[in-house]
């Protein structure tokens, strides 16, 4: 059965890719993207500089689940296709569900912090913001900050109530009432060749 | 381009929707990873050329990717909206008409053989899949598609069965709501859209083709409502539309 997980690449335009790079991406993704792209490399955010020269390359699809500032700061040095398609996944420091991410707190980002570095570092690329509900592990839905507002819609069970209750409350609140992605646990940057 | 993931594998199915609007257009696109999933594909591609062919001839649904271990289509979207109360029989009963006028321009059209297999949609149901504008009917979500499967009429007798279904919940059937569902029925035999096949009992025929035909629903088959009925209400339904 396939992971929902792999529902993120759904928000990419193209269907093929001919040379992709992946940083920091799980076992269960690497599958689906292999299938999608002629050349592949996964590497680890800590040895992003050391095991591989990537110099030589020109990338059309790059997915980064790493979103620290020298990772942010080392894919914006790659060579870049014309219609290159970039996805960064970012853990919230501050959210209504603080167990739905496997990063620690220190590994979190400040959501605007990495927003205004992105948009620094790559100038010529547009940028879009998504976010995935509940998770990222296993979304139901994956919307840009428009669609939050027309598309938002969740079936909850409160059947058997867990440690996820509370999140559910405040989703429920920030979310689904106040239209506002800003405490969700996950955002995807997608940026897009100019 | 804007790409909004609205459903990933809801009811058991194991396809991914995406709806992508640009400055343009909009439309929306079914991907898979699955096996399951990429045959409900190939099924929704196979359903639209043919729907299209009949009575939108205009409209197309593309193949974006056909690889082993992953597939993609798009599909165009329409100015139309659902029935506003699909699980309420006298207020659905003018959207059924209309979907039972609709069924029959399409399935009808150059097909003179009644008594013969014909095409199953597999979903027919006011619940989502047929919309309504002023002046069309539009039916999507066509996974479930086979070719020359079932009697004609197999999926009227669906869309009625499912509202009853849905009006009753697990409760007795009342006569009111019943005469509504025979009343749909007799005005599909009336523009030949129910195969003769069916008229001994429209209720236990259903049940048996439904039974007959399962494969095309796979795991989602135990969760269709028409295959919900309780011990009563199939008691009471197999006695009225004798």
């Amino acid at each position: 059965m396939a992971s929902p997980a792999l529902a993120l690449f759904e928000i990419l335009d193209k269907v093929s890719f001919k040379t992709t790079l992946c940083v920091d991406v799980e076992e269960d993704l690497k599958v689906a993207l292999k299938l999608r792209s002629d050349h592949i490399f996964f590497v680890e955010s800590k040895d992003i500089t050391s095991t591989l020269d990537l110099s030589k390359e020109v990338f059309d699809l790059i997915i980064s689940f790493a979103d620290s500032k020298i990772i942010i700061a080392q894919l914006a040095r790659l060579r870049f296709s014309k219609d290159c398609e970039i996805l960064i996944v970012s853990s919230n420091l501050i959210s209504y569900a603080l167990n739905s991410s496997r990063k620690t707190l220190l590994e979190r980002r400040v959501r605007r912090q990495l927003i205004g570095e992105v948009r620094r570092r790559y100038a010529n690329f547009s940028i879009e913001a998504y976010y995935p509900f509940p998770d990222i592990q296993s979304p139901q839905m994956i919307l840009s900050t428009i669609g939050l507002g027309r598309l938002y819609f969740r079936y909850w069970s409160w059947l058997k109530p867990n440690r996820h209750t509370i999140s559910k409350i405040f989703e429920i609140v920030i979310v689904g009432f106040f239209k506002s992605p800003r405490l969700s646990p996950y955002i995807i940057l997608k940026l897009s060749k100019k | 381009m804007r790409r909004d993931i609205v459903r990933i594998h809801q009811h058991s199915s194991e396809i991914v929707l995406a709806k992508c609007v640009s400055r343009n257009h909009t439309f929306y696109q079914k991907s898979s990873y699955s096996p399951e999933g990429i045959r409900e594909i190939k099924n929704e591609l196979a359903g639209y050329h043919w729907y299209f062919e009949r009575a939108h001839p205009n409209l197309s649904v593309s193949l974006n990717c056909d690889k082993d271990g992953y597939a993609n289509i798009s599909i165009p979207t329409f100015e139309a909206w659902p029935c506003d109360h699909a699980t309420v029989i006298d207020k659905a009963f003018k959207y059924a008409l209309r979907a039972i006028d609709c069924y029959k321009d399409i399935w009808v059209k150059g097909n003179n053989k009644h008594n013969v297999l014909n095409p199953v949609h597999g979903d027919f149901s006011l619940e989502g899949n047929i919309l309504f504008s002023c002046s069309d009917v539009y039916i999507i979500d066509w996974e479930h598609f086979h070719l020359e499967i079932a009697p004609l009429g197999f999926d009227i007798l669906f869309m009625v069965f499912e509202l009853l279904k849905m009006e009753f919940k697990n409760t007795r059937p009342t006569v009111e709501k019943l005469y509504l569902a025979k009343k749909l029925i007799m005005y599909a035999v009336s523009k030949g859209v129910i195969s003769s096949s069916y008229q001994n009992n429209y209720f236990s025929s259903f049940l048996v083709e439904q039974d007959g035909i399962k494969f095309i629903w796979k795991d989602q088959y135990h969760k269709l409502p028409t295959t919900q009925f309780t011990a009563l209400q199939t008691q009471v339904l197999t006695d009225y539309f004798k």
